[in-house]
């Protein structure tokens, strides 16, 4: 096994920040953790300042996710309180089933693909 | 810093015999409880996994559920104490394929886990391994894992 797939390479994260039109989304890449996940939670506050209509994080990218970044995404999902949308994409055993392990698939929508949570966000708000 | 764990002194290999059944064994002592030092530690533990042949998917679930014990004592069990204080880590895997970790550390989290929004760690360790154990008393507190065989 390659440290690539795993996501047990060295540790690198970072963050882009892509807005469509008042949507934003927030492509994460690296590792999710107690090292990074400060990290994205300071680009999330910055995101939250402006009022997006919807917010989506985008774990495409994540080779390891630890509960210190679903509790991120957990409470940034409460902070917006249905004051705006929410989705996570996560397709993929690093993430995806983590995410299914402690439930949080039933608090927040969450997608294999960007599209696709639009999709389901914008069908929500019509 | 990491041993590997003979079965007597004069091994320097990984390998220890019990009862005729080979197994491998991997020992950290007196590691810093810092979340840099766990982020290490983790993928330490993930090569090592790999080196001794345990299925790529399984070994996510014991280098996340490791990571999630290790963070534990990162987060609380020192948030009393002025200094960092230290954990163990012993992990090890049968020629059957079970696999069985044990993180110690001297601190005491398990009896301070309020706010909703963390606290997944355990719930997390508990849905990963087959069995997740963590007791606390005044040493500190011991997250036991086990992982049964293939």
């Amino acid at each position: 096994m390659t440290a690539d797939d795993t996501g047990l390479g060295p540790q690198h994260f970072d963050v882009i920040v892509e807005w469509r039109d008042q949507d934003v989304v927030l492509a994460v890449s690296g590792e999710l953790d107690l090292v990074t996940a400060p990290d994205l939670s300071e680009s999330v506050a910055l995101v939250l300042e402006k009022s997006p209509t919807a917010v989506v994080i985008d774990l495409s990218d994540v080779g390891f996710l630890a509960s210190a970044g679903m509790s991120l995404l957990a409470s940034t999902h409460q902070q917006l309180g249905g004051a705006a949308g929410f989705a996570v994409v996560a397709d993929g055993p690093a993430t995806g089933r983590p995410l299914t392990l402690v439930g949080l698939d039933e608090v927040f929508g969450i997608y294999a693909t960007v599209d696709e949570a639009f999709v389901a966000l914008h069908a929500g708000r019509s | 810093m990491a041993t590997l764990f003979g079965g007597d002194d004069s091994r320097t290999d990984s390998s220890i015999s019990t009862a005729g059944a080979r197994m491998e064994e991997l020992l950290f002592t007196g590691e810093p409880a810092d979340a840099d030092r766990a982020s290490e530690l983790r993928r330490e533990l993930g090569d090592w996994l790999g080196t001794v042949g345990v299925d790529p998917d399984r070994a996510y679930d014991v280098v996340l559920a490791t990571y999630e014990a290790i963070a534990n004592s990162v987060e609380h069990a020192y948030r009393d104490h002025t200094d960092r204080g230290t954990l163990d880590i012993r992990v090890s895997c049968a020629a059957e394929g079970r696999i069985e970790v044990k993180v110690t550390d001297r601190g005491d989290w398990a009896s301070h886990n309020s706010d909703p929004n963390r606290g997944r760690g355990v719930p997390l360790m508990r849905a990963l391994a087959d069995s997740a154990a963590v007791t606390s008393d005044q040493n500190g507190t011991t997250v036991h894992m086990i992982w049964d065989a293939t």
